[in-house]
Order: structure tokens, then sequence, then C-alpha cells
């Protein structure tokens, strides 16, 4: 610190708020005197040594703050203030036993104000909760920000038509030999593990249950870091070829299925036909790669040998201690690139690091962030309306504290007590808002949308508590300042003079009051209107042309089981030519008669199957050559693979020619149907049945297939996702093991599920009870996350409408009862009854319309953050805007009305007599 | 002297020491003149305010000053002491004298 570079006022002046401490706290016959001196002492001691000035500055400062620097002697009464002095600890204490009497004396006032605080509070907590338990726990995981996960790029996608390979295109998953590259030739990491999910069918017991499990190599639990509760992790040794199938438990799953029995270690259980041993069962909360996989298994001996072409794995590492994720980034995809040279490695594909932490969240950080700002605002707005209130009752008592200060009761001592009042409030609000947080956890959590990552996290834990406590002190003090500066600062004589009528410190008051008002107003009108943008949104998206019919169709997800396969045959079908290979002939096979079994469900009236339903996951898509009139044409189109009656089961109208029937079978003619956009696209103005198309390109061995139908569009991949180009191709003519199959039901749905459980486990006792889910029910989750958005801040507007509005009321009705008299006066003088109506609402009006005009250039500037949100619905829509200040102001003039009324039926001899 | 007043601690160290300031002097030399004389680190604010009720009790009395050392406007209070104070002093000191009076600070042994 240069000395030249002291010189100046700076030098010269105590520190500000020292000084401002003395101005506020010193005993009023000597501030004037105290602060000339201190001040003249400060600039002499300054000129040898500042930093011992400015301590001792602050030390004769502070001394202002104890009651006792006033008197100097103990157990004195002073005159007044009916207090006797003690130390400024049990001083504090005192405040607040004063405060709480004070409440308890007006419990309507204090109730009002709890519950207000209690709501903002406890909403704020519950989503910080929400907020906590996704966003800020750490995984549990070793150092959890050192994880990554490993992603190809498939470059050759950015391009692509299809939505789904686009969004793909930059988290690709690795083959197995890449992944080995990785974890040989790469430098930035300490570990690299592969993983993959699957979901086995455990035989154990009475009755087979589908577990959900992920393949695991033993570098992912070396990457992450977390001791097994019992047993050991799997190691370096059983990951090679050869090496017997291991299996780990999660907590949750052993102490269900397994009793928490420790002896489990060493045992066997039955996946998918395979014999695993267990050799691990890891701790409690711990999960991975998310809550709901119940079982970690090594990779099967097929998986372990397979090349490069099939890229299906997924992978995370462990970053090596002072490696930054950008720089290994830098550092893979250089490995990539010498990867090409040397083990010729596709150049199409790159490498990318997302750290896990983000790869888990995902896209859910910038709603949740929203929902917490505008909680926050709802409670921004319930302070306001608690200041006022205390506003009020600070100058309902300033006689009161007039007297008293002039009595010689110490100005700081007022404002220590009124703050005490609202902090005293505060920490009640806090009380009662963690008790409504904990009363709505549940329910707040069931309504949370399935799609939320790390739910399992989301609880009342200690640093949600703390969250709690502190907004309640902040919002405590935030509430009471205003009110307590206001009443340090009274002026004693003007007040004990006029008797509190209007002076200038009133009408500063009112203004106060106003403009606490007015942004309450604004701020309400910026949530309304976000909320009626996401509401309108929200109806857009459910009312859009689905293209097919949902009503009482159930579905469920089905697997041929390896073991179903060469069963005798139940059905008299002709072994079919070899267009199919031999297991998808037993698939076949064994599909054809189960579905004429659920058919025979009393209730259901169609069964299909599809190899991807509406809504069910993402569908497939390729490169198909068409036959068009301008010649040949390659393009690529979504396809299904679909049954007789899945078109009339789902409702989608065949536009031209003709659905799917039994003949359409393996040994048929090769038929497709086309959806109408793609009719229209490829073939306009002329009839498309007839045409030809094959899948892949012309040069390719697939067959032809002719065109036989053109169905309706359909939205098979979202509500928000408008339908592409689409082929249909018969199930039999291309059977999968894995497929959706479709009932339309007669009757109510959940009267025939069942039944059809029944049949299921009747035609095939191996298999698991299937999860049959209704349709509308699987549509309705998809848009359970817009749902919930617009549900909590249509909540949140609601709230603030109502505080706001309750805002209004509460200052015109306290500056009607402030001018009793000079209403009074004016009727008797022959003001009419109208006039005074209209110069209250008049009053709520201007009030209302500033408040109205703030948050409209506030909301026109904050909708810009829900573009994302919207469907089909802009931003700026001047209806909307018209709409929301319409409602806000309506209800604001009713809130006027009622103090309007009560002005009228004032009686103006008896205001004037209580003058 | 009003009935029943008499000199609390601080009143009597604050009187004491405008005693030794030659009776008259302003805020600060009375405080310094307590921290030179005691070593206690004491309270401006407080010796300001004992001042105050001092006044207010008649033991001393003030003016607003226009001494040498007033400079920039800022005129300071100078406090004088008044006979009812010198009294106020003398029957402390006779009323500490006769409680001191044969007062021996060993400890008594314990009766046992």
């Amino acid at each position: 610190m240069s000395v030249s570079g002291d010189v100046g006022k700076d030098f010269l002046r105590p520190p500000r708020i020292a000084r401002a401490l003395v101005a506020l706290f010193a005993a009023a016959p000597v501030r004037h005197a105290l602060l000339n001196d201190l001040a003249e002492r400060f600039v002499e001691m300054a000129r040898e040594d500042p930093g011992c000035a400015r301590r001792w500055y602050w030390g004769q400062a502070l001394r202002c703050l104890s009651p006792a620097h006033r008197v100097g002697l103990p157990h004195r009464r002073r005159l007044g203030s009916g207090l006797a002095r003690r130390s400024a600890v049990s001083g504090g204490v005192q405040d607040v036993r004063h405060a709480t009497r004070a409440l308890i004396k007006q419990p309507g006032f204090a109730l009002t104000a709890v519950l207000t605080l209690g709501i903002g509070i406890g909403g704020t907590t519950a989503i910080f909760s929400v907020v906590n338990g996704v966003l800020l726990r750490p995984l549990p995981y070793a150092e959890p920000d050192r994880l990554v996960n490993l992603w190809q790029v498939n470059k050759s996608w950015f391009d692509s038509p299809n939505l789904s390979l686009r969004s793909w295109a930059e988290e690709f998953p690795a083959s197995m030999p890449t992944f080995h590259d990785w974890e040989e030739l790469s430098s930035v990491f300490e570990n690299v593990g592969a993983y993959d999910d699957r979901s086995y069918t455990l035989l154990e017991g009475d009755r087979p249950e589908r577990v959900y499990g992920t393949r695991v190599t033993s570098g992912v639990w070396r990457a992450l870091g977390v001791a097994p509760l019992l047993g050991r992790t799997f190691g370096p040794e059983d990951d090679v070829l050869g090496a017997a199938p291991m299996a780990i438990l999660n907590h949750g799953f052993w102490e269900r299925r397994f009793g928490g029995d420790s002896s489990v270690v060493g045992t066997t259980i039955h996946l998918n036909e395979t014999a695993y041993t267990v050799v691990g069962v890891m701790p409690e909360g711990f999960y991975f790669p998310s809550d709901g996989y119940s079982v970690w298994t090594t990779f099967d001996e097929e998986s372990k040998a397979t090349d490069r072409s099939t890229q299906y794995l997924f992978a995370i590492a462990r970053l090596e201690p002072d490696i930054s994720l950008a720089r290994a980034q830098l550092e893979m995809e250089a490995l990539t690139q010498r990867l090409v040279e040397s083990r010729g490695h596709n150049p199409d594909f790159g490498v990318r690091l997302v750290a896990r932490m983000r790869q888990v969240v995902g896209d859910v950080q910038l709603i949740l962030l929203v929902l917490l700002g505008a909680v926050a605002i709802v409670l921004l707005i319930a302070c306001v309306n608690i200041a006022n209130m205390l506003l009020v009752r600070a100058t309902d008592r300033r006689r009161e504290l007039a007297i008293r200060s002039a009595l010689g009761a110490w100005r700081g001592r007022l404002v220590r007590q009124l703050l005490s009042e609202s902090l005293v409030l505060g920490v009640l609000g806090g009380l009662c808002g963690v008790v409504i947080a904990l009363a709505t956890f549940k329910p707040l959590i069931a309504a949370l949308p399935t799609g939320i990552p790390r739910a399992n996290e989301i609880a009342l834990d200690h640093r949600v508590l703390l969250f709690a406590a502190a907004i309640s002190v902040l919002t405590g003090l935030l509430a009471g300042s205003l009110p307590a500066i206001r009443a340090g600062r009274a002026e004693v004589l003007e007040t004990l003079q006029d008797g509190g009528r209007s002076s200038t410190a009133g009408r500063r008051r009112n203004w106060t009051q106003g403009s606490l008002v007015v942004a309450e107003i604004a701020l309400a009108l910026v949530l309304l209107v976000a909320a009626g943008l996401l509401v309108k949104s929200l109806s857009q998206l459910t009312s859009v042309e689905r293209g097919f019919d949902s009503e009482r169709v159930l579905t469920f997800r089905f697997a041929v089981p390896a073991s179903g396969l060469g069963r005798p045959a139940r059905s008299s079908m002709p072994r079919p030519a070899t267009s199919l290979s031999p297991e998808q002939v037993n698939q076949l096979e064994y599909v054809t008669p189960m579905v004429a079994r659920l058919a025979a469900v009393p209730g259901v009236e169609f069964v299909a199957l599809a190899d991807n339903m509406p809504f069910m996951g993402g569908t497939s898509s390729g490169t198909t050559t068409l036959e068009t009139s301008s010649g040949m044409h390659e393009t690529n189109v979504e396809r299904s693979a679909v049954s007789p009656w899945y078109f009339r089961a789902l409702g989608i109208p065949i536009i031209r020619g003709r659905e799917f029937t039994a003949d359409d079978g393996p040994n048929g003619v090769r038929v497709t149907i086309v959806s109408r956009g793609m009719a229209q696209q490829y073939w306009p103005n002329e009839n498309p049945l007839g045409r030809r198309l094959k899948r892949s390109t012309l040069e390719a061995a697939s067959p032809w297939l002719t065109v036989v139908g053109v169905a309706a569009d359909v939205r098979h991949q979202g509500l928000d996702v408008e339908p592409r180009p689409k082929m249909y191709m018969p199930y039999a003519q291309s059977p999968r093991s894995r497929v959706d199959v479709l009932l339309k039901s007669r009757v109510p749905p959940a009267v025939v599920a069942d039944a059809i459980r029944e049949a299921v486990a009747d035609y095939d006792p191996t298999v698991p009870l299937p999860d049959i889910r209704e349709l509308e029910s699987v549509i309705s989750s998809s848009v359970a996350v817009p749902q919930f958005r617009t549900g909590v801040v249509s909540l949140l507007a609601l709230v603030a409408g109502l505080l706001a509005v309750i805002g209004v009321y509460g200052v015109l009705a306290y500056t009607m009862a402030q001018r009793r008299s000079e209403i009074g006066i004016r009727m008797a003088l022959g003001a009419k009854q109208s006039d005074v109506v209209k110069s209250v609402i008049g009053r709520g009006a201007l009030l209302a319309g500033i408040g109205l005009a703030i948050g409209t250039a506030l909301a026109w500037a904050a909708v810009k953050s829900l573009n994302s949100f919207l469907f089909q619905t802009s931003t700026h829509d001047p209806v909307m805007f018209v709409t929301a200040a319409l409602v806000l102001a309506g209800a604001a003039l009713a809130a006027s009305c009622l103090p309007a009324r009560r002005a009228t039926k004032i009686d103006p001899v008896e205001a004037l007599r209580a003058e | 002297m009003t009935k029943g007043d008499h000199l609390g601690e601080f009143e009597l160290v604050v009187l004491l020491a405008l005693a030794r300031l030659d009776e008259t002097a302003y805020g600060m030399s009375i405080y310094d003149e307590i921290v030179a004389t005691t070593g206690r680190d004491v309270s401006v604010p407080a010796v300001y305010v004992t001042l105050s009720r001092l006044e207010k009790k008649g033991y001393v009395t003030s003016r607003v000053g226009e001494s040498a050392e007033d400079h920039g406007g800022r005129s300071k209070k100078y406090y004088t002491i008044l006979p009812a104070g010198l009294s106020a002093l003398t029957l402390s000191r006779s009323m500490y004298d006769s409680l001191w009076a044969g007062v021996s600070l060993k400890p008594r042994a314990s009766k046992s």
C-alpha cells in the first residue's frame, strides 16, 4: 500500500459504517458532540497510524450499541423505557421476549403474517429440496467430479434427416475393441470401464421376475471407487475370455429378494438361464448408472468377443489427478487421430468427454432453476406484504414510539425491538414453512415427472433445513428493515404535535407503501404471463392431432425367450421359405399362437404386434430406395414392422389400399404400407399403389417391396415431434425377438389386464408376467414434465396474484382508515358518496396501473427464457399479456371495492368526534 | 444536593478526572485523563453520557466554547465543576474513607 496513494480525503474520515453506528445508536443529547470529537481524535490518530485509528474508532462505535454506555452505572431504572438495563446479550433476549408478547397481543396479525411467510418459505424449501437432490448433492462415488463419460461421435450422422440420429450422433456408443484401445493407450485416465444395461429374468423361487441389470467391466469399479458392503467387486481377471460369470447385488435388491442374508455371497443365481456367482453386495445408497438397477454382472463371452462394428457400450473413466476435462478432451482427440492411422479406426468417428454429473442431470438444470426463481418471486411478494403490514403497525405505534423517544429512549433500542419482532415472525414463518414442506413432501415427489434424474436423492436433508433457516432469518430481516429504519427516524416533535394527521412523514410513508404494492403487482403479472403461456403450450400439446386413437389400448413389451424356441409348433403353419433366418422362423412360430391366445381373451377386440409402438421409445429408420416417376430416389425414412390389425387396433385410418392380412406372410409377396406424408412427398398427385421400394441402396440385396396401402400420419416419437415419412412392413416378413404387443379392448382396460396376464402365463409359464400399461398413461407420461412445470408455475402465479391483491386491499384499507376524519369532513361539507368511492377506487386503479405497466415491461423481457419450453406458442403473444393484465386489474379493482364501500359508511359526525 | 443521590462509580471517576484538569475541560480531555491516570480502557460514549447526566444533576455546567483550538467551525462543549459537584466529591470521599478505615486486606484464618 503506497503512502502517497493515501493522501486525500479518505485518510481523514472515520470509517463510514462505524460512523453510521454512532449516528444511529448514540444517545440523543451527546450524539452531535460525540460525532465531532471522535472524528477529530480519529484524524489526529490517523496521521500517525491509520490502522490503529480505525481500530480505536470501531471500538468506540461498537460501544454505542450497548445500553451500558448510556448509564455507566449498574441497576438504575430509566424513565420511560420500562426495561432494566443489562448486558447487550440479555438485552437481545429481552427484545425477543418483548416481541413475542407484542405478537401474542395481536393474534390476527401474527397468524396472517406467519402463515403468509410459511407458505412462501415452505414452497421455496420444497423446490430447493428438489434442486438440492438433483443438482447439488454429490454422486455416491469417490470424488465424483473426476468422473467422465466417454463417447464416440458419429460425424456422418450430423446431417441426418432423422431427429433421433442427429441427437445420438454426439453420444454414440463404443465397440469392445475401441474400449480396449482407450483403456490401454489413454494417458489421461486413472481408470476406464465399460458398461451396458440389460434386463434379465431372474429365475429364483416360484415366480420369475424381471430385473434390470448392468454389465460392467472391472474398470468401472475402480473408476467409481466405492468399496462393497460384502464380498468383492470385479477384478481384471474377471474381464478375460473364459472367466466365470459373476454378479454383484444392489443393496435394496439384496434386502428385498434375499432377505439381507450375508451368506448370499458365493451362491449362484440364474439370470436369463445363465448361472452367475454372487461375489459381492454394494452398500446402501450406492447406485449406478442410476437408481433402479438391481444387479451388476460381468460381460458374457459373446459380448467380450464382439468386433468394431458392434457399437453398444457406454464408458466411464476417472481423470488423472491434475488433468482438466478440457485437456483430457484434447488428448483423447489426438489419440483418436493416432488410432485412425495406426489401428485402422473409422475416421468418421470422433471422441467426446462429458462430466458424469452433467451426463446424469442433463437438461433438467434450466427448468429447476426457473422454478426456483419463480418461487423466490412469490417469497419476495410475501415479504413485501409482511413489510407493509409491519409498516402499518409501526406507524400505528408511532405516538408510543415518539413519546418514548422524547423521554430518552434510545433510538437504536427501538430499531432493535422492531427488527426482533420481524425476526421472530421470520423464524416462526420458517418453522411453519418447514412443517408445510414436510407435509407436502410425499405428494411433491409423487407429482414429479419420471424423467427427473436422481429423484431418489431428493430429501429434506441438513442442507435443505439450513437453507430454510437461512431464508427465514433473511426474510424476517428484509421484511422488518424498512419499518425499523422508518421508526428510527420518527420525527418526534412533529408526530406529537399534529396527532398523527398527514404530515410529510405521513406522505412519505404512503408513498413507500404504494410503491411496495406496485412492485408486488408487477411481479405477480410476470408470473401470471408465464403461467398463461405454459398453460396454452400444454393445451396445444395435448390437443395436437396424434393420428391414432389410444382409448382403451393396452400395451406391453415382450421378449421371446430363448427357451421358448424349438417347442413343437402349435399351429399347422407350413415351414416358410428361406427368406427368414431360422431364429426368425422360431420367433414367428412362438408369437403367432400367443397372439391368437390373447385375442381369445374376453373383452379384447384386436391384438397386434409392432417392433416399436408410438411413444414407446425411439424408432428405426434407414436408407430406402424408391421408384418414382422421376427415376430412382434414395432417401431416409422411418420404418416399422407391424402385424395385421395394427392399424385397426390403433384407429389409424387407411386412406388408400388395404391393411396387412394373414396372407402377407413369409412366403407371400413382399409388401409395404406408406404414410400419407411419404406418399405426398415422393408420389405427389399420383396413385402410389403398385409403386416399389426397397431397403438400403439400389445395389443392395434386399428385396423390392410393393406399396399396397397408404396410412394416415402418426405422431410416433412424441406429441411435439412432427411426423416423418414412414413405411410399414408386415411383421411376419421380418420378425424380431423383442416386440411390443398391443391390445384394443372393448371394456375398460383395468378389467382385462389380469386376464391378459393370465393368458400369457398360461401360454408360457417360464416368462415373467408382462408389465401391462395403458397407452393413454404412456402418452400422459410423455407430457409429464411439461405438465409438472405448468402446474407449479400456475400455482405460484395464483398465490402471487392473491398476495398482490391482498396487498392492494391492505394499503387502501389503511389509507382510508388514516383519512377517516378528512373523509368525514368532506362528506359533512357536501361531498357525495360516489365521490368518496371514486377517490378510493381511483387510488387503487392508479397503483394497479403503474404496477401493470412495470410488470408488462418486466414480463416482456423475462418470457424469452421460456422459449424452449413452449410448443406452438409464441412468447410475445400480445393477447396473453393483455389477458393477464386484465385479470390482475380486475382483481385489484375488486379488492378496492371493499374499502370504498366502507368509506361510504363513515359517519361524518363520529369521524370528527374521534379525532 | 438532591436527596439520596450518591455518586455512582463511573460518575465519580469522571468527576474526579475533571477535577484534576483544573476543573474545566471537554469530553476528550477527560477521557484522556482517565486513560492516562487509571490505565483503564474507557468508553468515550460512556464518558460523554456521564457528563451529560452530571450536568442534569447540577454537578457540572457546560458551555459551548470558543477556545484557541477550535477550528473548522467545530465548536466543543466545555464542562466546569460546580460547587455542588465539589461537595458531592467531598461527601463521596468521606464515605469511602469511613468504610476503608480499619480494613485489613489479609484473609482471616478459617475457623475450624
